[in-house]
Parts: structure tokens; C-alpha cells; sequence
């Protein structure tokens, strides 16, 4: 299995521009140099909480956004900053699916025209006849009533809607689908529809995706990895087992007890990791561990630049207690 | 377990939205009650009537078609439906005090922290500024807020989400209501967030003795938060009863699949478990039961007449056709 | 399997669904009619009463009150005001649609430059138009007729110039709104083009503000044009032109006000029928009441 995906040392900032002339003041760190590798056919869970910047590496990667630095390599090519025919040509084996069921989709156009947007854009069809084929077909395939095609939107229910832009994003066949909190905005017992299809539709097209989202519980059932994000930075990258079961990074611990746990057996097993404080910006961010400030083992060392290293067999994690601890483990075998 | 006494009894409301050209039936015939001291959870999707169930408590709901069609809704014995303007205002704010969804939008960002809190002071306890000023500081402490002496003389732009939120929980609990009703108090924060916040109101809960109303559709917050829990679909309630109840012996095909369609830590299966179909949108309500059309159990019954309660002794009670004796079914 | 059901729609067709829901909005036809009145009284009006009636003075039928042979009356020349009414509407229908057009055009391609391009350029453009919306309007058309002297053409010119600033914003804000939308977005992802992406995704969503503003602008800019000629800086007499009439009705008011009430009721009436048709016309075309 090759690697589809390749981000090397990814960063996006935005600058903060102020005063009369507009002179730039600072740089919001949306993405801080990350790096991972998503294998073919694999699904990276890609979590953390709001301001972490998950959002936008799942936007750089597409090209929507430009990268200020790094590399993004798109089946061995390095496609950052592609133009014209590359682009063109990425944009249709990569695609996204948005998290807001209502602004991802133009009020003014129907569902059939929503669809066939792409299609006509890299013109993947010959004849109106062929679209149409094509349309159908894509509507039955995500559980939607090809009658309704000339439907707007607003006509529609969120769950819907997002199997509408699901719809959209399969239409040029991709290889690569970035779903950005795909099921965030929807009601719980539709969520389940949603990821199902998802699963069916990387199954029968063989699809890899990056599967961005805040919520654990569902994460850890479809992803294969796992990399979780604060404040513009990985801090723990693994395989679903090694984070869920060894979560090694005192945030991502936090994060796993935080979640609400509703079977008793899960209660009992869940130790309470309470943060103090709220989360920061990724404004002008300290040099050293960002989670410093909030963690409840802190040291002055934390101050320091950290560095993202192996724990074992693919366990990455930033920090040192925690590489500290496993090579305290280490010696003791 | 000991009788306690019952702070409010929803019987029968049904709270309608009139249109010239239909009626929407947002709450239909919805009954509950809320114990002393205790925390009932109300839990359900988009749609379901859980947040206007609640407003209507205090004919709270924002709409000029609104209307209280039916039932009564009894607080220490008193019909508050039947209040006059007067009436409610004695309520709001000081017996019964409500958290809302969105703390960006529940703070007037025109007022400081500390004018908005007093406001309430001043109004149902007619203190003094300095007298008002104190206690705030003493909430504001209560919720964790650090310097809350300055925190009065901020701004709501300036908090973050878990701030804004622990004002508004201060500002609920300043005037010591006996109910408070918290609608999806933590839904738009983050999950670290949410887990302080959960933690400060059941900390909080046996402090005060109030009794809480926790409106929300995650069912790992309710899990945590309620002593019992009201499941709703459709405008009707479906399902009560005690937590570990409801999570370890759900009746209602609805609550089932609902929690099954959560994976747990431990799950292993291929798919999800779904609930296929939709939910409801408020015009395009199902006749009789209104999950019927997603039910897997669903019987020729189900789409005819709503069924009859169902009452255990432990207090769990379920409305759904496959309880219901042969008798009762036609 | 070849399905039947997924047929796309005609242009035809979306363009009779919008006027079917145009109909149905009655306060929006009744502008449409009224409209359409002043309408063909601007066209036809050579056809409806003859030029030389709205210009010929007779001083023997001076300030005479609406009777059968002068419907609305004479004014202080002994010109038949319904006449000068209706040969009115042509220049100041002309002038109202006129320059809304043109600034709408130089203005929205402007503002539009901004919102989609930004940066450096946008920064100049607003500040420019922070510095013309300084200067009062009114005065600064006042300066344009009087640096290029009295005529229908520089009242144009001025009234135009004094509503670019307007429609550069309002476009650009629109613009600005839309851009940022994620189905923008989501059009990029599949590389539509440039032009696919304004004119299919970003023009249809930036219409309905537009059009109202647009429509907002008619009735406005008839009323400078009308203010201009007021105080004689505008079309100069014997043009018919209801701001002038206005103007030498201020005179009469007392002894007789019909001279005044005519073409102040047929401004106010056309302003209001075009903001009707406005609104109808938005509404029509928002797909969110397309049950």
C-alpha cells in the first residue's frame, strides 16, 4: 500500500492586518508544520477542538486555501501551489465534504445542477443524455430520490442535504475525500446513516479518507489512524488502538475522559482529567509545549521547543513527559 | 426511594404554532413532572418540542403564532398558563431562572457582566448596588470565574464560550430559584469545555438544592447530568424513566435505537446501527404514533391512534403499542 | 437502467416559474401596472397628446382649474399640464432608469473588482469613496451642472456620478457575503472556472439585494434629478420635466394647487411602483419560497 497523502511540514498562517494602512500586526498560526502519511484505502481521524486548525489543514490540502510553507504530496507529486492543468486535474481526484448541510450547498441552484457541477467542470460527460445517466445514478447511490432532482436545498432535511453534498463530492470519481466535521451539524440518529454511507461508499469506491472531527466516539469507529491536533500542532499521531487504549499526551487523555460516558461500564473505567482554563487563540503562540499552560503535569522544561518523536511503532507523541515515561518503560523491559 | 414532593406537573400541554393556512403541532400532549431537588434530563433530536415544552413553562416562546392550545402546567400547585403578565415576571428570573443554548447570543453585548446580573437583583430582590455588586462577586467565585471583581466591569465580546457560561449559570443561580431550566446549555462548546461546565453544575446541583431541567440531545450529557430522563420524538414523549434505567432497559423502540446508534468504546461491528427514515419536520408529522414510519416494530396500530401510557411501578413509563395489552389494542 | 425522472429544467421554464410567483404577489403587480402606465406614457406620448400642447403658452387660459378640455388643468402660462405630465414622464423615467443603469453598471463592476480581488485595490477604492461621501450629494452634482452648464445630458452626468460611490459598496458587500460561503468553496473544489463560478453561483445570489437597491435607486435618483431642476440647475423650461414643474408650481401653491399636486403625485406614484416591482422581482427569483 502506497501513501496517497504526504503533508511535510505544513504551515498556514494568516496574517493579522491593522491600523490606517493596513500593516500587518502578527500572524494567527492556523497550521504550525505538521506532517503525516495517509496510506491508500486507509481513513486518518484527524481531532481536536475548535482553533486547532483541523479545518484548515483539510483546506490547504485541497488548494482552497494556499499554504504558506511545506509540502503536500498527492500520490508522489508535490501538488502545493499547483496551477492550471495540475490543479485541474487534482481538483477532481480530491475532493471535501463540508460540515453546514445549509451553506455548503447555493441556495439558487437545484440538486441536479449541485451534482453535475463537477462533472461539467472536468468534463466527464458527453451529451445531456450522459449527465442525466450519471446524476441518477449518484442520487440512488447516496439515498436520495432521483425525482426530487430538480428540488432546491432548502427543500430538504440537514441529513439530506449532506448526502447531496456527498453526492457532489463522488461525482468526479476521486481518490482522496477530505470529510471536514461531515456529520457535526446533524441529529444523532441521522449521524449514524451518514458515517454508514460514508463507509459504504469508501468500500465500493476505494476511496482514502481524511476524516476531520471533534467527536471521539465516532472517530474510533471509522478510522483506521488517528492524529490529534492542538493549537496549530499534532501532538499525538498513532494507529486508532495505540491513541484510544494508550493515549500518551496529557491532552489527548483529557480529551478521551472529557467525552460523556453513558454505559456504566464506561463510567467506570473513565478517569476524570478536568483542564483548568479555556482554550487559547493560535495568535502569536508561546515557543514551547502550547498545552503547557493548561496541563496539569507542566514543568519548566516545557518551555523549550518540543519535537514530535516515536514512542513505538508508528506512536507519535509531543511531549516529553510522555517520551520521558516510555523510556522509563523501556529500560525496566 | 423516598416520595419527594413534585415542584412541577406538565399535564397534557399542547403548545401549537397557528398559521392562516395550518397549525403546527410543536408539543402535543406532553406531560411530566419535576421532583424536588432533582435533575430531569429531557433528551431528542431536532423537532422533538424538548425546548418549547420548556418555554412554554413560562410562555417563553418566541413566536407571535404561538399558542397555549391545552393542559396545564402547575408550579407549586399554581397553573402557569393561566398567569397573568404580572405573575409570570414574579416567576421569571426568581423562582424559575433559564440557561440558554448560546452564550454568545443570551448576553446583551451592549451591558457589562456585572449590570446584567444585577439586573436581576435589583428587580426580584430590590437590593442596593453595593449589596447587588457583593453577591455577584460571591456567584461569580461559586462558578470558578478568576477575579471576579473585574469580571463584573467587563464586556460579553470580550469572555470566551466556557466564560460566557459560567456567567450565565451564576446568573441563574443569583436569585436561588427553585427550578432552573438549562436548554442545551453545552452544546456549543467544546468538549473540554463542556466537561468543566458538567462538572460545575453537578457540583453546583447539590449546593443549591435546586431543582433543574437539562434540556439536550446528547445522550452521554444526560447520562451524566439527569437523575431521570424524559425521551422525546415528535412532540410527544415516548419514554421516562430513571437513568440507569433508561440506558440499561430501554423500552420505547425510539431510545433504543437511539442509543444504539452510538458506537461505544467497545463496539466492533461493521456498520452503525441506524434508525432508518427521517425526523419529522414539524408540518409533515406521521398520524398515531409519530416514529411509526422508522419503527422496526411497527404494526397497522401504530399508524392509526398514539398509544396509552404505560405506568411501571418503579415509575418508568413508555407509550408504545408493543406494551400495550391485547385489550387496549383494537 | 435508464431512468426518466432526473430531466434537468429549462431555461424557459425557471423563467415562467419566477413570473408565475411574481403574479401572485398582488402589491407587486399593482406597481407593475402602474408602471407600465408611465411607461407607455413615455413612449407613446406624442401619440397620446401632442407635443405642442405642453410647450404652446396661451395666456387667455392661464392658471385654469382640471375641467373637460384641460384634465389636470393649466399652469401660469396657459400650458395644458396633462400634456406636460405625460411629455414629463419621458425625461424623468429617462433620467431615473438612465443613470441607475450606468452607475449600476460602473459602480457594480467596481465594487465587484473589490470584493472578488481585495486587497491593495479595494483599500484604495474605499477610501475614494469615503472621500466622495463627504461631499453633500445634492452640492456636489450643483458643482458637475454648473462647471458643465444646464442640460439634460449634465444632470445625467452629475446624477450618475453622485450614485457610483452607492452602488460600489453595496455591490462590494454583497460580494464580500458571498464569497465566503462554503458552497463558494465547494465550487472551487471541483475547479469550476472563474466565470462559471460569478456567473452561476455568485450573480444569481448577489441579484436580490441588488435588484431592491437598484430599484431604490430609480425612485432616488428621480427625486435629485427633480430636486436639481427645483433650483433651476437642471432641465431648463419649456422642457416639461415634473422637478421643474414642481419648482414654478411653489409660486401657485395657494391659488392653485393642482399645479403642484399632478407631477408630485406622478413622482411619488412611479417611485413607488418601481419599488414594488423591486421587491416582487427579488422575491420571485429567491428559490426559498419556490415551495
Amino acid at each position: 500500500m502506497e501513501n496517497i497523502m504526504e503533508v511535510q511540514h505544513l504551515k498556514k498562517y494568516f496574517p493579522v492586518k491593522g491600523g490606517f494602512v493596513s500593516h500587518t500586526l502578527g500572524y494567527v498560526q492556523a497550521v504550525d508544520d505538521i506532517s503525516f502519511t495517509i496510506k491508500k484505502g486507509r481513513v486518518l481521524g484527524l481531532v481536536g477542538e475548535s482553533g486547532c486548525g483541523k479545518s484548515t489543514v483539510g483546506r490547504t490540502i485541497l488548494g482552497l486555501t494556499p499554504a504558506t510553507e511545506g509540502k503536500i504530496l498527492f500520490e508522489g507529486e508535490d501538488i502545493a501551489g499547483a496551477k492550471g492543468e495540475k490543479q485541474h486535474e487534482i481538483r477532481r481526484k480530491m475532493q471535501i465534504v463540508f460540515q453546514d448541510p445549509y451553506s455548503s450547498l447555493d441556495p439558487r441552484m437545484t440538486v441536479y445542477d449541485l451534482i453535475s457541477e463537477g462533472m461539467v467542470a472536468q468534463k466527464m460527460v458527453d451529451g445531456r443524455a450522459d449527465l442525466e445517466e450519471k446524476v441518477n445514478e449518484l442520487m440512488l447511490k447516496c439515498g436520495l430520490f432521483p425525482e426530487q432532482a430538480n428540488r432546491y436545498p432548502h427543500q430538504f432535511s440537514g441529513g439530506q442535504r449532506q448526502r447531496i453534498s456527498i453526492a457532489r463530492a463522488l461525482a468526479t470519481r476521486p481518490e482522496f475525500v477530505v470529510c471536514d466535521e461531515a456529520v457535526s451539524a446533524l441529529d444523532v440518529s441521522i449521524q449514524a446513516q451518514i458515517i454508514n454511507l460514508l463507509k459504504d461508499m469508501q468500500e465500493e469506491m476505494g476511496l482514502t479518507y481524511l476524516f476531520i472531527s471533534h467527536d471521539l466516539s465516532i472517530v474510533r469507529f471509522i478510522s483506521d489512524d488517528v492524529a490529534v491536533m492542538y493549537l496549530g500542532q499534532i501532538v499525538e499521531m498513532g494507529t486508532k488502538a495505540q491513541i484510544f487504549d494508550h493515549p500518551a499526551h496529557p491532552y489527548t487523555q483529557a480529551l478521551l475522559s472529557a467525552a460523556p460516558a453513558f454505559t456504566k461500564k464506561e463510567k467506570r473505567e473513565k478517569k476524570r482529567i478536568l483542564l483548568e482554563g479555556d482554550l487559547p487563540t493560535p495568535y502569536n503562540p508561546p515557543k514551547g509545549c502550547r498545552f503547557a499552560g493548561r496541563c496539569p503535569y507542566a514543568k519548566p522544561e516545557c518551555q523549550e521547543v518540543q519535537e514530535l518523536t516515536e514512542l513505538e511503532d508508528g506512536h507519535m507523541v509531543m511531549c516529553r513527559r510522555a517520551q520521558e515515561e516510555a523510556r522509563r518503560k523501556g529500560e525496566r523491559i | 426511594m423516598n416520595e419527594q414532593e413534585t415542584l412541577l406537573s406538565i399535564k397534557n400541554l399542547k403548545t401549537y404554532f397557528v398559521n392562516e393556512d395550518q397549525v403546527l403541532k410543536a408539543v402535543d400532549d406532553v406531560s411530566f413532572d419535576v421532583k424536588r431537588g432533582e435533575t430531569l434530563g429531557i433528551v431528542g433530536e431536532s423537532g422533538c418540542g424538548k425546548s418549547i415544552s420548556c418555554m412554554s413553562i413560562l410562555k417563553l416562546v418566541q413566536s407571535p403564532n404561538v399558542r397555549y392550545e391545552g393542559g396545564e402546567i402547575l408550579f407549586e400547585g399554581k397553573n402557569t398558563l393561566k398567569m397573568t403578565e404580572k405573575e409570570l415576571r414574579k416567576l421569571r428570573g426568581k423562582e424559575i431562572s433559564v440557561i440558554f443554548q448560546e452564550p454568545m447570543t443570551a448576553l446583551n453585548p451592549l451591558y457589562t457582566v456585572g449590570d446584567q446580573m444585577m439586573e436581576a437583583l435589583k428587580i426580584h430582590k430590590k437590593l442596593s448596588t453595593k449589596n447587588a455588586r457583593e453577591k455577584c462577586v460571591e456567584y461569580l467565585e461559586k462558578v470558578k470565574i478568576p477575579m471576579p471583581k473585574e469580571m463584573l466591569n467587563r464586556y460579553p465580546f470580550s469572555l470566551s464560550g466556557g466564560m460566557r457560561q459560567r456567567v450565565m449559570i451564576a446568573m441563574a443561580l443569583i436569585t436561588n430559584p427553585k427550578l432552573i431550566i438549562a436548554d442545551e446549555p453545552t452544546t456549543a462548546l467544546d468538549v473540554t469545555i463542556q466537561a468543566q461546565i458538567l462538572d460545575l453544575m453537578n457540583a453546583l446541583k447539590d449546593v443549591t438544592g435546586s431543582s433543574c431541567i437539562f434540556i439536550t440531545h446528547d445522550l452521554g450529557v444526560i447520562s451524566e447530568m439527569a437523575d431521570r430522563v424524559v425521551v422525546m420524538y415528535g412532540g410527544k414523549v415516548c419514554e421516562v424513566a430513571d437513568t440507569d434505567v433508561l440506558f440499561e432497559h430501554a423500552m420505547h423502540p425510539y431510545t433504543q435505537g437511539l442509543i444504539h446508534s452510538r458506537p461505544t468504546s467497545d463496539y466492533d461491528g461493521d456498520r452503525l446501527q441506524v434508525i432508518p427514515g427521517n425526523v419529522p419536520s414539524l408540518n409533515d408529522k406521521p398520524a398515531g404514533c409519530p416514529f411509526h414510519p422508522r419503527c422496526p416494530y411497527a404494526s397497522k396500530q401504530c399508524g392509526e391512534a398514539f398509544p396509552p401510557e404505560r405506568v411501571y411501578p418503579d415509575g418508568h413509563r413508555v407509550s408504545c403499542w408493543k406494551y400495550c395489552n391485547a385489550s387496549e389494542v383494537q | 437502467m435508464k431512468s426518466t425522472f432526473t430531466k434537468k429544467k429549462r431555461r424557459g421554464e425557471r423563467a415562467g416559474e419566477t413570473w408565475k410567483l411574481f403574479k401572485k404577489n398582488k402589491a407587486a403587480m399593482v406597481g407593475l401596472c402602474v408602471l407600465f402606465i408611465f411607461v407607455f406614457f413615455a413612449v407613446f406620448a406624442d401619440v397620446i397628446i401632442p407635443y405642442s400642447k405642453a410647450i404652446t403658452q396661451n395666456s387667455a387660459d392661464r392658471l385654469m382649474a382640471p375641467c373637460a378640455s384641460h384634465w389636470f388643468g393649466t399652469d401660469e402660462f396657459g400650458r395644458d399640464m396633462f400634456a406636460r405630465v405625460v411629455h414629463g414622464s419621458r425625461r424623468s423615467l429617462s433620467l431615473g432608469v438612465g443613470t441607475t443603469l450606468i452607475s449600476l453598471l460602473i459602480g457594480g463592476f467596481i465594487g465587484a473588482c473589490c470584493g472578488l480581488y481585495g486587497s491593495k485595490f479595494d483599500s484604495v477604492v474605499m477610501r475614494l469613496c469615503d472621500v466622495l461621501n463627504c461631499v453633500p450629494g445634492l452640492l456636489f452634482a450643483l458643482a458637475v451642472v454648473a462647471a458643465l452648464g444646464s442640460s439634460m445630458q449634465n444632470l445625467l452626468i452629475a446624477v450618475t456620478v453622485i450614485s457610483i460611490p452607492g452602488f460600489i459598496r453595496i455591490v462590494r458587500s454583497v460580494i464580500l457575503s458571498i464569497v465566503e460561503q462554503e458552497y463558494i468553496y465547494a465550487a472551487r473544489a471541483c475547479d469550476s472556472s472563474n466565470w462559471v463560478i460569478i456567473t452561476r453561483h455568485i450573480l444569481p445570489n448577489a441579484m436580490g439585494p441588488i435588484i431592491v437597491q437598484a430599484s431604490m435607486s430609480v425612485a432616488s435618483m428621480m427625486l435629485t434629478a427633480a430636486g436639481l431642476s427645483f433650483i433651476g440647475m437642471g432641465v431648463q423650461p419649456p422642457t416639461p420635466e415634473w422637478g421643474v414643474m414642481l419648482s414654478t408650481a411653489r409660486e401657485y401653491m395657494s391659488k392653485a394647487p393642482y399645479l403642484l399636486a399632478f407631477p408630485g403625485i406622478a413622482i411619488a406614484l412611479s417611485a413607488l411602483s418601481l419599488n414594488l416591482v423591486g421587491d416582487g422581482l427579488r422575491d420571485a427569483l429567491d428559490p426559498k419560497l419556490k415551495a
